[in-house]
């Protein structure tokens, strides 16, 4: 027979076993609303390299991932990420190299992932990307702040930057010298333009939405009927001292350049840097329009990025904690928020304008859903 | 005899019945829906207008080569206002009008063929995608929506690797539709069918320098 202390000792051996659970699930509830499951670190933490490796845009890497990587860091316990600026097409092409903890997990690019570039990533392994729209991001042609400013249009880049124009059925080295040559409308000032090297997802937009749309219906250029002819037709640049190229860190080397190179020289800029040095610099109006906010918000100014960050879901960890890395969905869900990526967010507060409600909710929904791009 | 000629108003009777089926379809828009009870004189007034530009764009605008890139919602909207922004949409996509059709009985039928005369970079597609998102925003209605489909249509074929969409043919009544003629990639136009054309063309250049060198002496 049992006495009376050990009945009472057995019952609270048994009532501390089940409060136990209710104990572990208060000390997890501490953990900031809105934070996913994987927020407690596992029991068991699996993961092939211990922290984060992003590459990619150096814009975005300079001004964007630390502010996600700060608040990721007061809300998971994680360890420092490793952050690499390589420029967008540079980050890219080693996000698609392959699958590991040696290749990257996530790349920032300050433009649409290509479809040569998808190819590369599903030849590797990388069957699916997710992608994380953040925001639009004016492109601007800028100049120093004592040089008159005027209309730039597209056509005036392909005319002044090409290496050849089209001319009664041939193609003949581009000579003009001055932007009036390619618009009499154009003051006559010297043609100097600097942009970034082709490693920077700047110069694939400039590529993509000044020249390509610049020589769009040019006649000459609008009767090839092969895009693999016409495409390098129209972003070929000429040599000479009407093109100035410079490698990545290009914002780091941006005002360097501006202040060697003669005056009246331009320059394409992301919006984010062109707040950096806004002191000396102001923007011209391209096709008339210029980058304000409200033109862009409206969609009237159209020289306008999609920054975005492309996440390996094959990096993932699955839930008995295997995987390539840990914090990915951490890292997703704080860029994908409605504090980082509103209006009034912090995005918004670093210079990048928000999405509209429905976009900001279809990245959410894909987040929440891992969905990956179609190939 | 003049007696078996049927009278204009029987030919134009089945024109305004279709227009008005079609003005029926067409979903209210934000301006229409704001606008309260009048909203269907407005439907059926734009839908005028619509059918109106429909018929008139492919002819008004012949100087389409000269078109500069427009992108941004501004030129968009100086597009628009300058007529239906889905022939500018078409020659985006890089197709031509070929020819038009027209016959006329009891519903009358008008089809308008078009034929590829440009592929399509991956730039090419980006901004044209980017304008039909901007003219979602801007256009609500069911027609708007119907003729976004077909470019949308054009734009995903055109990522093909081996079809191509050669020949497209609108039908604007009695409702539009398009029908697509898919053709393999490796067909008589190709790539060699283009560079044979544009040698063609620099050897007539090369002629008619050559015909003014000639010329010049002359004189």
């Amino acid at each position: 027979m049992m006495s009376a202390r050990s009945i009472f000792s057995f019952a609270f051996v048994i009532l501390a076993v089940l409060a136990l659970p209710a104990a572990l699930v208060k000390a997890q509830s501490t953990v900031p609303s809105g934070a996913g499951q994987s927020a407690a670190p596992p029991t068991a933490d699996k993961s092939y390299r211990s922290s984060l490796l992003i590459v990619g845009s150096s814009t975005l890497q300079e001004e964007l991932t630390p502010l996600v990587l700060g608040e990721m860091y007061r809300n998971y316990k994680l360890a420092p990420a490793t952050v690499e600026p390589t420029g967008t097409g540079g980050g890219l092409e080693r996000f698609c190299a392959g699958v590991g903890a040696e290749f990257p997990d996530i790349a920032a690019a300050s433009r649409k992932i290509r479809k040569s570039e998808i190819e590369e990533c599903r030849k590797n392994g990388i069957l699916q990307i997710i992608e994380i729209r953040i925001g639009l991001l004016p492109v601007m042609v800028v100049t120093k702040k004592e040089i008159p400013t005027f209309n730039i249009t597209t056509r005036m880049f392909y005319l002044g930057l090409a290496k050849e124009l089209p001319k009664k059925g041939h193609f003949d080295v581009n000579t003009r010298k001055t932007w009036k040559e390619a618009d009499k409308n154009a003051p006559d000032l010297a043609i100097s333009v600097i942009l970034p090297d082709e490693k920077s997802g700047s110069r694939g937009f400039f590529d993509d939405y000044f020249l390509q749309a610049g020589c769009r219906h040019y006649p000459g250029i609008n009767s090839i009927y092969a895009a693999s002819e016409r495409v390098p037709r129209c972003i070929t640049l000429r040599g000479g001292p009407q093109v100035i190229e410079i490698a990545e860190p290009y914002i780091d080397k941006l005002m360097g350049a501006l202040t060697k190179a003669p005056a009246g020289t331009l320059a394409v800029v992301g919006e984010l840097a062109y707040l950096r040095y806004q002191d000396e610099l102001q923007y011209l109006p391209v096709n008339g329009v210029l980058p304000t906010r409200e033109n862009v918000s409206s969609y009237e100014y159209a020289m306008v990025a999609f920054p975005r960050y492309y996440v390996k879901r094959a990096h993932m960890r699955n839930d008995r904690g295997e995987g390539v890395v840990r914090g990915l969905r951490e890292f997703m869900r704080v860029l994908s928020s409605e504090e980082f990526v509103g209006p009034g967010g912090v995005f918004d507060n670093a210079g990048l304008n928000p999405l509209d409600e429905d976009e900001r909710e279809d990245v959410r929904t894909a987040v929440r859903r891992l969905k990956a791009i179609k190939h | 005899m003049p007696g078996q000629r049927s009278c204009p108003r029987t030919v134009f009777m089945p024109i305004v019945f279709v227009v008005v089926i079609m003005a029926g379809l067409s979903l209210p828009g934000p301006a229409h829906a704001a606008s309260g009870g009048s909203s269907w004189v407005d439907s059926l007034g734009d839908m005028l207008d619509s059918v109106g530009n429909v018929l008139m764009s492919p002819f008004a605008d012949n100087s389409m080569d000269m078109v500069a890139p427009p992108m941004g919602m501004g030129e968009y909207r100086e597009e628009g206002e300058g007529g239906d922004p889905f022939w500018h949409f078409l020659e985006e996509a890089g197709y031509k009008m070929k020819e038009v059709k027209a016959h006329v009985s009891l519903i009358p039928g008008l089809d308008i063929e078009f034929v590829l005369v440009r592929e399509l970079s991956e730039a090419d597609r980006n901004s044209l995608e980017r304008k039909l998102e901007i003219d979602t925003k801007r256009n609500s209605g069911l027609l708007p929506s119907i003729k976004r489909r077909i470019i949308r249509t054009l734009l995903e074929a055109s990522d093909f690797d081996e079809m191509r969409i050669e020949e497209l043919t609108i039908s604007l009544l009695p409702l539009p539709s398009a029908e697509f003629v898919l053709a393999p990639v490796e067909g008589p136009l190709g790539e060699e069918h283009d560079l044979l054309y544009r040698s063609l063309q620099e050897m007539q250049h090369q002629t008619e320098q050559l015909q003014e060198s000639i010329g010049g002496r002359k004189k």
